[in-house]
């Protein structure tokens, strides 16, 4: 296979948060890490007096964890604000980003609904450095679309 | 018109785009529907249909001559 010229890094990444899955609020000015967890699919598998291997079965996908680390503001209308509300209120909850910035023909990645599962106060020690809180959202499925 | 080829997001509509379902993209420059399509996201359909109105036309100059 010949090298790809295509790679990309994550400087671009679009984030957006929503409580709906409607109207989205964009987070990319605030937050610094997505990460996604979990998502396993569950497995199975029993030794038999026969055979020397194992024999496998296959279950269903688990639950994912989406985590996003954002800057500490305290804004109404900022990610951590909205995160907290969703967290405190056990309600709806969605992330969606694109990883080259979300223009026509690049991926996104939107989750099913979620909940937040847990969340971050602005806590730490004294330093010069801005303070980052993170959430976790608890979500069935992650979709990938193409931007048209 | 066009037919999805993968999952797209339609911006336009705010809705998702089955693969196999038709759409248009009125909101979208030649450009990035050349994009699209070079991407493998969608195929035109259109072409054909329009060649064979052409057709029509061309037959419909010869009767009247």
């Amino acid at each position: 296979m010949t090298q790809l010229s295509a790679a990309i890094s994550l400087r671009d990444c679009k984030v957006e948060i929503s409580t709906n899955g409607t109207t989205w609020t964009d987070i990319s000015g605030a937050a610094s890490s997505v990460e996604v967890g979990g998502g396993d699919r569950q497995t199975g598998e029993v030794y038999t007096f026969d055979g020397d291997t194992a024999l496998i079965t296959f279950g269903k996908r688990e639950p994912l964890e989406v985590t996003v680390k954002t800057v500490y503001s305290e804004g109404t209308s900022e990610p951590f604000e909205i995160a907290r509300g969703a967290y405190e209120g056990g309600t709806a909850f969605y992330v969606r980003w694109s990883p080259r910035g979300g223009a026509t023909g690049q991926a996104r990645y939107t989750t099913s609904e979620g909940r937040v599962t847990a969340f971050g106060y602005p806590v730490g020690e004294v330093g010069g450095d801005p303070l980052l809180i993170e959430f976790t959202v608890r979500v069935a499925d992650v979709t990938r679309s193409l931007i048209s | 018109m066009y037919r999805a080829r993968v999952l797209l997001w339609h911006s336009k509509d705010d809705r998702y785009v089955q693969p196999g379902e038709t759409v248009d993209f009125p909101h979208l420059t030649p450009e990035d529907v050349e994009m699209l399509i070079r991407v493998g996201a969608i195929e035109p359909i259109a072409p054909a249909r329009q060649k064979k109105q052409q057709e029509v036309t061309d037959d419909t100059t010869v009767s009247s001559d």
